[in-house]
C-alpha cells in the first residue's frame, strides 16, 4: 500500500510540474501585464515610466530566468509577491484557500448524500415514477450550468424576501451566518454532483442487485435493508468513488463563478481577479493549489478503493 | 424619421423618452432633497466592484485604491460639491491649503495651508500637527517615482518657507496646476513614509474624515470617524456626519443588485444600466435617482499604419457613417454625443449643436463619396479590435459594424479583454480599436494624452504640430474666457484634420442611494468627496 501510494505521490508531483510550466508558459503570451492594469486610468503616463514599472517589477527579465526565480522560490516554499498588491503569495493563497475549501467539502458532502441515496433509491424502485422523476431530476441538473443556476438562486431568494447576509465572515468568527453565507453556493454546486453520482449509483446499484452474491444474501435471511446497503451499494460503491474525485475536480472549477456571485473571498474568486490582473504569482500558485487538491484527491480516492474492496487492498499489497 | 432610425426600429417618441426621464432625474432629487437637517451618527454602506490591491497612492492609478483613499486622506486643493455644483464640473475648494495666490507671470503659485490639521493617530506619525513638509515630501515623491508625475511635469521648484506656506514654481505657465493639484491621486502623505517611517502600502495615515480601521480583501474596507478632521459643514458644523463607513467589494453585478434591493448597501457606485435600474427601482421605489452624462465616452481609433486610415477621407467617412444619436438612444438609453473633450465637462467640450454637426449627422452618401475618392468605391474590409467593457459596449461595437456596413465597410470584430486591448493598443497593434477612455476631467487631460507625440492615449500616433502648439498655448491662457474659446477651437480643428479617434458615445451614468442617505452628490473624482457632507436620517 505505502509503495502505491508513494508511486502514485511522484506522479501527482511529475503532473504538478507540468502544470507549472504549462500555466506559465500560457500566460507570458496572452497580451497585456500588471503595468497596464496599474496605470490603466492614467492620464500622463510616459513610455519610460512603463519600462520604469515593468523592470522593478522583473518583467523585462528573459522569460527563462523569470520562470528560473519563480520556480526556485517555489521549491524553497516562497511563492513570492503579489505583483498587484505587493502582499505574499502564500498568505494570499492561504487567505482563500479556507472558504473554498468549506465550500467545495460542504458541496460534496450534500451532492454525495443527496446523488448516492437518489441512486439507490431510483435503482430499488427501478421503473416506478420515482425512478423517472430521480432520472429527469438528474439530466436536468446535469444541463443546466452552474452561473445560471447561481444566479437563478439569488433572485428566487430574493423574491422571497431572503437575502444572503454581507459581508462574508468566517466559519471560526461567526459560524452561524457563515452557514447561512455558503449553504446556498454550496447547494448550487452540490447539484450537479448530486446529479451525475445518482445516474451512476443507480446504474452501478442496478448491476449489482443482479449478482449471485445477493441472492445468496437473500436466501441467508438477510433483511431487504442489509442486502442493498451493506452488500449492495458496498460493492457499487468503486466506480462511484471514482466519480467523486472527478466531481470535486470539477466541483473547484465552478468555484470561480460561484464565488464571485455568492461573494464568497475565495480561491476561485482570487484566481479570476489575478487574470485580469495578468498577476503571474498568484495565478500560477493559484493553479498549482487547485491542482495539488484535485492531485490530493485523487490519491485519497485510490486509496481508499482498499478501505471499499478487500480485492484491491490484497492485491496492492 | 431617419432611415437608420427605422431600421434600428425606433419611433420619435422613444427617443425623446429617456432625455425627459434623464432631465426629470437630474430635477426631482434636487427638489426633494429639501433637506431636514442633517445629524451626527449612522453608517452607510458603498460598493465597490473591485478590491483595493494595496493603499500606496504613488503605485498605480487603480479606482479602487484612490476611491478608497479619499476617506482618509486629503488634497491641497479639493472639488467642490453640492446640489448647484454639476458631476463632472471642477470648482476649487480649500483642501489643506486654506488659500493660495497666483503670480502675475503665472509661473509662480503660493499656497498658505491650514494650522488645524492634524494627523491621524496611528503610529508613526500619531497625531501631530500637518505641516509643509509633507507637502513637500509628497509632492518630490511623486515627481521622481510616482505613477502621476505627469501631472507635476510643469513643476519646477517645490519650497517650504515656512511651516503653513508651500511655494510651487513652474517651468512654464500652465493653468491646469490647480486642478492637478486636486486630481484624484494627488493624495497628501506625511513625511514620514518617504522616511522608512511606515509602510504605505498596508497603512493608511492621512488627515481625512475617517480612519481606515480594517481592510479585509473581499469582504470589506471600514472605517470610523476621524474626530480630528478639520472639516466644517457650511453651518459650521463639525464633519464629517457619519460614525462609519463601509466599503464592500461585491464582484458580480448581479450580487450588487441583490445587495442594494436588501438595503445592505445604501450608495451605488460603478456599473448599472438603465434596465437594471428600472429593477432596483420596482423593489425600491423611494431610491434617489441620481443620474448624470458619464466621466467617461467611448471612441474609435483608427490606425493608420493600416493604409486606408493613413487617408483621412476614408476616417472622415466612417465617422459620417455613424448614427451615434440612434446608437445613444437604442444601446445606452440614454447620454450625449462624444468630442474631443468628452460632454461630461460642460464648459469644456463642444456646445451640444455643434458635437451633433461634426458627429452625429451621418449622411452615408456623402461617406461612399469620400470612400469613392480615397479610392475605396467598392469598400474596405478591416479587422475591429474591441474591449470587453461589458454587454452593452459591445453592442455599441456591433451597431457601428451595422451602420459600417452601410457604407460598403466591413468590419470584423475581435473581442479582447481589457488588459489584452490595452497592451494591443500601446503597441499600437491593431487596425481598428474600440475603448471607453478613463473619465478625465481637465480638456488639457484629453488633448495631452491624445494628440501629443508620446502621449500615454495617443495610439494613432498623432504628431501634428500645429495642433501641439495649440495644445500649449491653451495650457498658458490665464483668462478662462480666453482659455476655453481655445480648447473649442482646438476641438474644431481635431474634428478636421485628424478625425481620430473618432469620440462616440457618453453614457447616462447611474448613481442610485437610498433615501435614508441625505447629502450625497457623486462627483468626477475618486473618492467620494461629498462624503463628510452625508448624513442618514435613522
Amino acid at each position: 500500500m505505502l509503495t502505491f501510494a508513494l508511486r502514485r505521490a511522484i506522479l501527482g508531483l511529475l503532473v504538478l510540474a507540468t502544470v507549472a510550466v504549462l500555466v506559465f508558459v500560457a500566460f507570458r503570451f496572452v497580451p497585456g501585464d500588471i503595468v497596464n492594469r496599474q496605470l490603466e486610468e492614467a492620464g500622463a503616463v510616459t513610455p519610460a515610466l512603463l519600462a520604469e514599472k515593468r523592470a522593478q517589477l522583473g518583467l523585462d527579465e528573459p522569460l527563462p530566468v523569470q520562470f528560473y526565480n519563480w520556480i526556485s522560490g517555489v521549491a524553497a516554499g516562497d511563492l513570492g509577491k503579489s505583483l498587484w498588491s505587493g502582499r505574499m503569495v502564500s498568505d494570499q493563497i492561504g487567505a482563500a484557500l479556507a472558504p473554498t475549501l468549506q465550500l467545495s467539502v460542504l458541496a460534496i458532502l450534500i451532492g454525495g448524500i443527496l446523488g448516492i441515496g437518489a441512486g439507490v433509491a431510483a435503482a430499488l424502485w427501478r421503473g416506478t415514477p420515482v425512478d423517472m422523476v430521480l432520472r429527469v431530476a438528474s439530466t436536468v441538473f446535469l444541463a443546466v450550468p452552474q452561473l445560471w443556476l447561481g444566479l437563478l438562486t439569488l433572485t428566487a431568494l430574493a423574491a422571497i424576501g431572503y437575502f444572503i447576509p454581507l459581508p462574508y465572515r468566517g466559519f471560526t468568527a461567526a459560524p452561524l451566518l457563515n452557514l447561512q453565507q455558503v449553504v446556498f453556493p454550496a447547494a448550487v454546486l452540490a447539484l450537479g454532483v448530486a446529479a451525475a453520482l445518482s445516474r451512476l449509483t443507480r446504474s452501478a446499484m442496478l448491476e449489482v442487485v443482479g449478482a449471485d452474491f445477493i441472492r445468496a444474501a437473500h436466501a441467508r435471511g438477510v433483511s431487504p435493508s442489509g442486502v442493498y446497503l451493506r452488500h449492495g451499494l458496498k460493492n457499487a460503491l468503486i466506480p462511484v468513488l471514482t466519480l467523486l474525485g472527478t466531481q470535486f475536480g470539477n466541483l473547484l472549477s465552478g468555484t470561480v463563478i460561484i464565488e464571485r456571485i455568492f461573494n464568497i473571498p475565495g480561491l476561485g474568486n482570487l484566481l479570476f481577479e489575478s487574470v485580469a490582473n495578468r498577476d503571474y504569482p498568484v495565478i500560477q500558485a493559484a493553479v498549482l493549489t487547485y491542482g495539488l487538491i484535485t492531485i490530493l484527491v485523487n490519491l485519497a480516492v485510490d486509496l481508499s478503493y482498499g478501505l471499499v474492496d478487500p480485492r484491491i487492498r490484497e492485491a496492492r499489497a | 424619421m431617419s432611415p437608420l432610425l427605422e431600421r434600428h426600429g425606433i419611433k420619435a417618441l422613444d427617443r425623446l423618452l429617456p432625455a425627459l426621464a434623464l432631465g426629470a432625474s437630474l430635477v426631482l432629487p434636487a427638489a426633494l432633497h429639501a433637506q431636514e437637517a442633517p445629524h451626527h451618527g449612522g453608517k452607510v454602506t458603498i460598493n465597490i466592484h473591485a478590491d483595493a490591491p494595496n493603499f500606496d497612492p504613488l503605485a498605480s492609478t487603480e479606482f479602487a485604491v484612490h476611491s478608497r483613499l479619499g476617506l482618509a486622506l486629503s488634497r491641497l486643493i479639493e472639488w467642490s460639491t453640492g446640489p448647484e455644483v454639476g458631476y463632472g464640473e471642477f470648482i476649487p475648494k480649500p483642501g489643506l491649503a486654506k488659500s493660495w495666490e497666483i503670480s502675475p507671470d503665472g509661473l509662480t503659485y503660493t499656497f498658505h495651508l491650514r494650522d488645524d490639521a492634524v494627523w491621524q493617530d496611528v503610529v508613526p506619525v500619531s497625531g501631530r500637527r500637518f505641516v509643509a513638509a509633507d507637502v513637500v515630501a509628497t509632492y518630490e515623491a511623486i515627481r521622481e517615482g510616482g505613477v502621476q508625475r505627469g501631472l507635476l511635469s510643469a513643476v519646477d521648484r517645490i519650497a517650504a518657507p515656512d511651516d503653513h506656506t508651500v511655494v510651487i514654481t513652474l517651468k512654464r505657465p500652465n493653468v491646469v496646476l490647480l486642478q492637478n493639484l486636486a486630481h484624484q491621486n494627488m493624495w497628501i502623505l506625511p513625511q514620514e513614509t518617504f522616511n522608512g517611517g511606515y509602510d504605505r502600502n498596508t497603512t493608511v495615515i492621512g488627515t481625512g474624515p475617517f480612519v481606515l480601521e480594517s481592510d479585509e480583501p473581499g469582504v470589506a474596507t471600514r472605517y470610523v470617524r476621524n474626530p480630528a478632521y478639520y472639516g466644517r459643514s457650511a453651518a459650521g458644523e463639525q464633519l464629517p456626519y457619519l460614525d462609519e463607513v463601509e466599503i464592500l467589494p461585491l464582484k458580480d453585478l448581479n450580487a450588487r443588485i441583490m445587495a442594494f434591493r436588501a438595503g445592505q448597501i445604501d450608495i451605488w457606485f460603478g456599473p448599472l444600466n438603465l434596465t437594471q435600474m428600472e429593477g432596483i427601482k420596482q423593489a425600491v421605489p423611494d431610491l434617489q435617482d441620481i443620474q448624470t452624462i458619464a466621466g467617461n465616452q467611448t471612441e474609435l481609433y483608427l490606425n493608420p499604419s493600416f493604409e486606408p486610415f493613413a487617408d483621412i477621407r476614408v476616417r472622415q467617412a466612417i465617422n459620417l457613417a455613424i448614427d451615434r444619436l440612434a446608437l445613444g438612444e437604442v444601446v445606452r438609453g440614454g447620454g450625449a454625443i462624444g468630442a474631443p473633450v468628452g460632454p461630461a465637462l460642460t464648459t469644456q467640450t463642444l456646445p451640444e449643436k455643434e458635437r451633433i454637426a461634426l458627429y452625429g449627422t451621418p449622411d452615408h452618401e456623402k461617406a461612399k463619396r469620400l470612400l469613392a475618392e480615397a479610392g475605396y468605391a467598392d469598400g474596405l474590409s478591416f479587422e475591429f479590435t474591441v474591449l470587453n467593457y461589458g454587454e452593452e459596449f459591445v453592442r455599441e461595437a456591433e451597431w457601428i459594424q451595422q451602420d459600417l456596413a452601410e457604407i460598403g465597410v466591413t468590419a470584423q470584430i475581435r473581442l479582447v479583454d481589457t488588459a489584452s486591448g490595452q497592451a494591443l493598443a500601446s503597441e499600437g497593434n491593431f487596425q481598428a480599436l474600440f475603448l471607453i477612455m478613463s473619465p478625465f476631467a481637465e480638456a488639457d487631460e484629453y488633448f495631452t494624452t491624445h494628440y501629443l507625440p508620446g502621449g500615454n492615449r495617443n495610439y494613432t500616433k498623432v504628431d501634428d504640430p500645429k495642433l501641439t502648439a495649440m495644445i500649449e498655448a491653451q495650457q498658458a491662457a490665464v483668462d478662462p474666457a480666453e482659455r476655453v474659446a481655445q480648447i473649442h477651437e482646438i476641438q474644431r480643428y481635431i474634428a478636421a484634420n485628424v478625425a481620430n479617434p473618432l469620440p462616440v458615445w457618453a453614457a447616462v451614468l447611474l448613481h442610485p442611494a437610498h433615501a435614508r442617505v441625505k447629502g450625497w452628490h457623486p462627483m468626477m473624482t475618486q473618492g467620494f468627496p461629498s462624503l463628510p457632507e452625508v448624513s442618514v436620517t435613522d
